[in-house]
């Protein structure tokens, strides 16, 4: 451990300033050095800057490696090479072009000699200057060659500061004073060792300007370290594969479960955000978020890429070392992308069958921008299963939930989760109780439930689990029985899900795989069971990351019929995969109106931040949605995440025609959280659904219909908003009675805990799926004598509006949550208002002899002419109406209709009704 | 009659045996500490006394479940990583049964939270909203006005504070939290009016805005035409309710909010530097 000199310690503490900087490369560490000149000094400084780094990285993510751990998804020390920037005054100091020549080449290392307090082991030397010896081959030809060539100085950094997860994994500085140089530490494992070498050296390879985005800087690196260190005879000693993979596996490579993780949460601008580097933590460290997934996540992308087109890292490369100037921007790296693949696929270049930028846009790790508000990721992963116990489908499943502010800190939150689970038919079932409740403290939860066997006797089926938090839900879709039971413990090698298919009409589904491996093969006939499936393929050339086909086929008497296939890049080893139909890469559609508009998006965006949907500038995007918690608009910037099922505000200021793409799945129903209180909701998928289609469930209890949450779990009418035809800032809340997929809805949420709203497709193919088990007791009961009855009014611009007056027996006066309605935002517009104490949309009193609702209209146009009419709803009543302003009755009896000038900008009525 | 009697005899020897030794046990504390910087389980464990019982916190989640004695009504948490120790005493309602405290907050120092918290509809304030913060809590005045005392927090690392979620709860209203600053001054953190809605409030949502006012004075200012302009053009008009109010939602820019009642007129000039920022702009007119 390096000892400080006591005055200097805290100077140097106190000089060391760690900045992710947005502005430039984001991976960087920059040190700050201040008017320090000579080389001892400012390489105390940087030791004591990346050891901090370290030991606060280690102890963000500490919880979560434990949970590896325990689980033997860690298998090796948590290691974090790092690039690390002097700067002076803020200012990056200039790298010493005149020992690191430029214009490509090979790197060289120097290695002090011994006694220097710096010298390596004599040993240890030897094996990092053979892995640079026998790596160069396969990083030259994944990588490509050195931006700018020459010697690179190699000093021993100790970075054993007494923390078992808190390991430098060694970092790399372009500009230090004597020339680049990497400080590595000394590993007790030399396959590690050699690995994270690897990864250093990629960091001297890159140009001094990398790319600006970390998930390209750093999913390049990542993705060229697992390639070379799995190209045999790349490392030195010759390492068997599993002492390989004990470091890939844990710290590397997250290929086997990338389709569970491809989540939009993931998406950043910095993988650790600002403010988790610079929080202090206590000595037993905490969750620290999703950075560690993200950097898995980042490097199995590119792993993806290369996996189909092995040359495609160093063409990319070679293109951007050529002019990094021209590729700081999202647009431009993927031109640069699509270029690359033409080059190394000899023509139209493309992975997983699509173009480059068809792909980065379905892949939310290359999400770079920062999208402000609540994230909820969810990270699965099967566990083995006992043998002879009856473990059936055990898997881990943890949630990370934090909020992003517009700077891309994120606080992480605490509080409780309901996960909800589905049957393959969309019908909730309950786990243990441990399982049905995730506690979140520092952003983490997880749960690990057993899904039984019985469900389906003993085959396989599909489990998608919701994890709804704080009004955002996240979805991962598992299939229980797939990869191990306590019958058949050996692990299945590929398993999957089918999402947005219909059942079978007769027969079942199954699935081949053909893989290009060895000159190629296929496995035929994977069965398909309840949308799940897993089978262990044996033949050893299914193994390595490779391209692979995966066909799914319907047999309905007359034979295997190709339904749907997808080329999938894997990693080595097992695949877990999500068959999605092909209908659930979806667009969308649409125009805003030079209006205000309240308005959802169909599908869940690919791409989230408003901007980039609705194509309107920073400054003048106006993008609202109110939050219950804190009883006010969140505005844009400060929230900006379109999702799927979440309503917002929105006002262009000209008309805007917009295309989104994303992912909606069909006959799939989707949950979507609400918070206590009013909640801006939308219909997640592009269907026009009926209120029969909608139902809702409150943390551990069944689902229940709309007709019965009314009044129970949520308010008795939900609103939508109509613009106003003559003032485009005004219009008018008007009872929903459809959700219109594009359109926003207001619904209130009544219990403390909230509630989740399912939206189930029209097009679903099963019988009570997402409905609930038992229908419970009517909430409402109509007696004899209850009537209600509509009081519609209709201006001069044959805009519409009414409220709804009623008595009945089984309520009280004052407002019955259970029937009463209050009215949603006043928004200005036309609108009628029943006034108690306050305005009702909906006022329903107990019978009595006598009764007068007290009605306001207002939005009105001065003097213009308006009707107002009396129709039924339930039962018949006559009533008086009184005109307060003109003073004049008219009696109304079914149907009956009233003319008035209005009085002013509102009008005032009487509804006078007898008893019984 | 007699079988009563018997039964109530029963209870009470029942009650009277032993002697000496620790109290009954006849009531679980259970709840989950938090350390402030962390917002994760306190590391090392906490230890929590209740009744004349210990227990420590779990070292993953910082959840404990502790026998307490009947009507205990406080638990003792204590915390040291060889320092100073660091101690809370957090009250609660005369144990039974299970006495769950929830999340409570520890932490290397402390402050007081003070706020207002008023009705959204009427701007009047709410006199006895429970507001609850980290495992603290306190009653409002009849002006509204709480003070929430001993409140965790590290002076070292007062970013942290700004993850905690408060609540503010009355009979009768919509249940609400809120996030506290995380500044604090001579040992108080300032978290301004907190509203919160009638549960029959028929007016929850106003629009969205982000330039709000009054057209002053009142009466004429009540029904006047506010016109916001982008330099010689009008981008938005409204009525100004009966109260003055009126409200835009506009992106950056610098613009003119003009208002006319009558032959009264009157304007102010507003800068829009972000489209997050709330702006309050009263004209008068004249």
């Amino acid at each position: 451990m390096l000892r400080l000199d006591r005055t200097l310690r805290p100077l140097l503490v106190a000089a060391a300033v760690l900045v992710l900087s947005p502005l430039t490369l984001a991976t960087e560490l920059r040190v700050e050095v201040g008017g320090l000149r000579s080389m001892s000094p400012i390489r105390d400084l940087t030791d004591e800057a990346v050891r901090r780094f370290a030991r606060q990285t280690a102890l963000l993510g500490r919880r979560q490696l434990e949970a590896w751990s325990l689980t033997g998804r860690l298998k090796t020390e948590h290691t974090l090479p790092l690039r690390v920037v002097l700067t002076q005054n803020g200012v990056p100091i200039r790298p010493p072009f005149t020992v690191f020549a430029a214009g490509g080449g090979d790197i060289s290392l120097v290695f002090h000699t011994s006694p220097h307090p710096r010298a390596f082991p004599a040993v240890y030397q030897t094996l990092l200057q053979d892995t640079l010896t026998l790596a160069r081959p396969a990083m030259n030809a994944v990588f490509g060659s050195p931006a700018v060539g020459g010697n690179v100085t190699v000093s021993n950094y100790d970075a054993d500061i007494q923390d078992r997860y808190a390991v430098a994994g060694g970092y790399f500085i372009p500009n230090a004073l004597g020339g680049p140089e990497i400080r590595f530490p000394v590993y007790n494992s030399t396959v590690a060792a050699s690995i994270n070498f690897v990864h250093c050296l990629l960091l001297a390879y890159q140009n001094p300007e990398p790319y600006v985005f970390e998930a390209f800087n750093e999913g390049l690196v990542r993705a060229a370290t697992m390639r070379v260190a799995r190209t045999p005879g790349s490392l030195p000693s010759a390492p068997t594969q599993s002492e390989i993979e004990a470091t890939l596996d844990s710290l590397y490579d997250a290929s086997a479960f990338y389709d569970w993780s491809n989540q939009s949460a993931l998406g950043c601008e910095t993988f650790i955000a600002p403010n988790l580097l610079n929080t202090q933590l206590p000595p037993g460290g905490s969750t620290g978020g999703i950075y560690l997934l993200r950097y898995l996540m980042a490097g199995t992308a590119f792993a993806k890429v290369i996996a189909e087109h092995p040359a495609f890292i160093a063409v990319f490369n070679g293109l951007y070392y050529a002019d990094p100037g021209a590729f700081t921007t999202m647009p431009a790296l993927v031109v640069l992308g699509q270029t690359a693949l033409d080059t190394v696929a000899g023509g139209t270049g493309t992975i997983e069958g699509m173009s480059f930028a068809d792909w980065v846009e379905r892949q939310y790790i290359l999400d770079t921008e920062t999208t402000a508000g609540l994230k909820v990721m969810l990270n699965a992963f099967p566990i083995d299963a006992t043998g002879g116990t009856s473990d059936f489908g055990v898997f881990g499943i943890e949630a990370n939930v934090f909020r992003t502010d517009l700077d891309g800190n994120e606080s992480l939150l605490v509080g409780t989760a309901y996960p909800i689970y589905w049957r393959p038919d969309f019908s909730r079932f309950f786990m243990t109780a441990q399982d049905d409740r995730m506690s979140i403290t520092g952003a983490y939860g997880s749960v690990a439930p057993n899904f039984p066997a019985a469900t389906f006797g003993n085959q396989v089926y599909r489990v998608a689990v919701d994890v709804p938090f704080g009004g955002m839900n996240s979805r991962v879709v598992l299939p229980a029985g797939a990869y191990s039971t306590g019958s058949s413990p050996l692990p299945k090698n590929f398993i999957g899900t089918l999402t947005g298919f219909a059942p079978p009409s007769s027969g079942e589904y199954s699935v081949t795989v053909e893989w290009t491996f060895g000159g190629g093969g296929s496995q035929a006939t994977i069965p398909v069971r309840n949308f799940a499936f897993g089978f262990n393929i044996t033949n050893a050339n299914f193994v390595p990351a490779q391209a692979i086909t995966v066909r799914l086929f319907e047999d309905t008497g007359g034979g295997p019929v190709e339904v749907h296939s997808r080329r999938v890049n894997k990693g080595l080893g097992m695949l877990a995969i999500n068959l999605s139909h092909p209908d659930s890469d979806a667009t969308w559609n649409d125009t805003l109106q030079p209006r205000l508009e309240m308005r959802g998006v169909p599908l869940q965006p690919y791409r989230t931040r408003p901007t980039g949907v609705f194509g309107i500038a920073e400054g003048d995007l106006l993008f609202a949605h109110w939050n219950p918690t804190t009883v006010s608009y969140d505005l844009f910037p400060d929230i900006s995440q379109t999702m799927a099922g979440v309503g917002f505000f929105v006002r262009p200021s000209v008309a805007t025609p917009y295309s989104v793409n994303g992912y909606a799945p069909p006959r799939t129903p989707v949950s979507v959280s609400l918070l206590p209180g009013w909640n801006m909701v939308s219909v997640p998928f592009n269907d026009t659904l009926a209120t029969s289609n909608v139902s809702f469930t409150v943390a551990t209890e069944a689902v229940t219909t709309y007709a019965q949450s009314l009044g129970a779990t949520i308010g008795t009418t939900v609103f939508e908003f109509q613009p106003d035809g003559l003032n485009p800032d005004e219009g008018t809340m008007f009872p929903a009675t459809t959700f219109v997929p594009g359109m926003a809805y207001y619904v209130r949420a009544l219990r403390p805990d909230g509630a989740v709203m399912i939206f189930t497709p029209t097009v679903f193919s099963f019988v009570g799926g997402s409905q609930p088990l038992s229908p419970g007791t009517p909430l409402r009961v109509h007696g004899d004598n209850m009537w209600e009855s509509k009081l519609l009014i209709e201006n001069s611009r044959s805009k519409t509006t009414y409220a709804v007056v009623g008595q009945s027996r089984h309520t009280f006066r004052g407002f019955d949550p259970r029937i009463d309605s209050e009215l949603p935002p006043t928004v200005g517009g036309l609108q009628v208002a029943v006034m108690t104490e306050r305005a009702m949309f909906k006022d329903v009193n107990v019978l009595g002899d006598t009764e007068t609702f007290r009605v306001l209209v207002k939005g009105l146009v001065p003097g213009e002419r308006c009707v107002l009419k009396w129709s039924p709803l339930v039962g018949r009543k006559s009533v008086t109406l009184y005109d307060v302003e003109t003073r004049r009755t008219k009696r109304l009896s079914e149907d009956g209709s009233f003319v008035f000038n209005a009085a002013g900008s509102t009008h005032r009525f009487e509804v006078r009704v007898g008893g019984r | 009659m007699n079988r009563w009697w018997l039964l109530f005899l029963g209870l009470v020897l029942l009650g009277c045996g032993g002697g000496g030794g620790p109290a009954p046990v006849v009531a679980v504390l259970v709840g989950r500490v938090l350390w402030i910087e962390s917002n994760a389980a306190p590391d090392p464990v906490a230890s929590v006394t209740s009744g004349g019982n210990s227990t420590t916190t779990d070292v993953v989640d910082g959840s404990f479940q502790l026998d307490t004695a009947l009507g205990a009504t406080n638990a003792t948490i204590s915390w040291s990583d060889g320092g100073a120790p660091v101690v809370f005493t957090f009250t609660f309602p005369p144990a039974s049964g299970v006495v769950d405290i929830g999340d409570v907050y520890i932490g290397p120092d402390t402050v007081t939270v003070h706020g207002t918290v008023i009705d959204s509809s009427s701007g009047l304030p709410v006199e006895g909203a429970l507001v609850k913060l980290a495992g603290r809590s306190a009653i409002t005045a009849a002006n509204g006005e709480f003070n929430v005392l001993d409140v965790a927090y590290s002076n070292a690392a007062p970013a942290a504070f700004g993850d905690l979620i408060g609540e503010v709860s009355m009979v009768l209203y919509v249940t609400r939290q809120f996030s506290p600053p995380v500044n604090a001054v001579a040992g108080v953190v300032e978290v301004g009016t907190l509203q919160i809605t009638p549960e029959s409030a028929g007016d929850p949502p106003p629009l969205p805005a982000n330039i709000t006012g009054r057209i002053l004075p009142l009466p004429a200012g009540a029904g006047a035409l506010v016109e916001l302009l982008d330099g010689p053009t009008v981008i938005r008009s409204t009525i100004a309710d009966g109260a003055g109010e009126y409200r835009f939602w506009v992106g950056v820019g610098t613009y003119t909010v003009r208002a006319t009642s009558g032959l009264l007129t009157g304007s102010e000039s507003v800068t829009v530097t972000s489209q997050n920022v709330q702006q309050v702009v009263d004209v008068q007119i004249s």
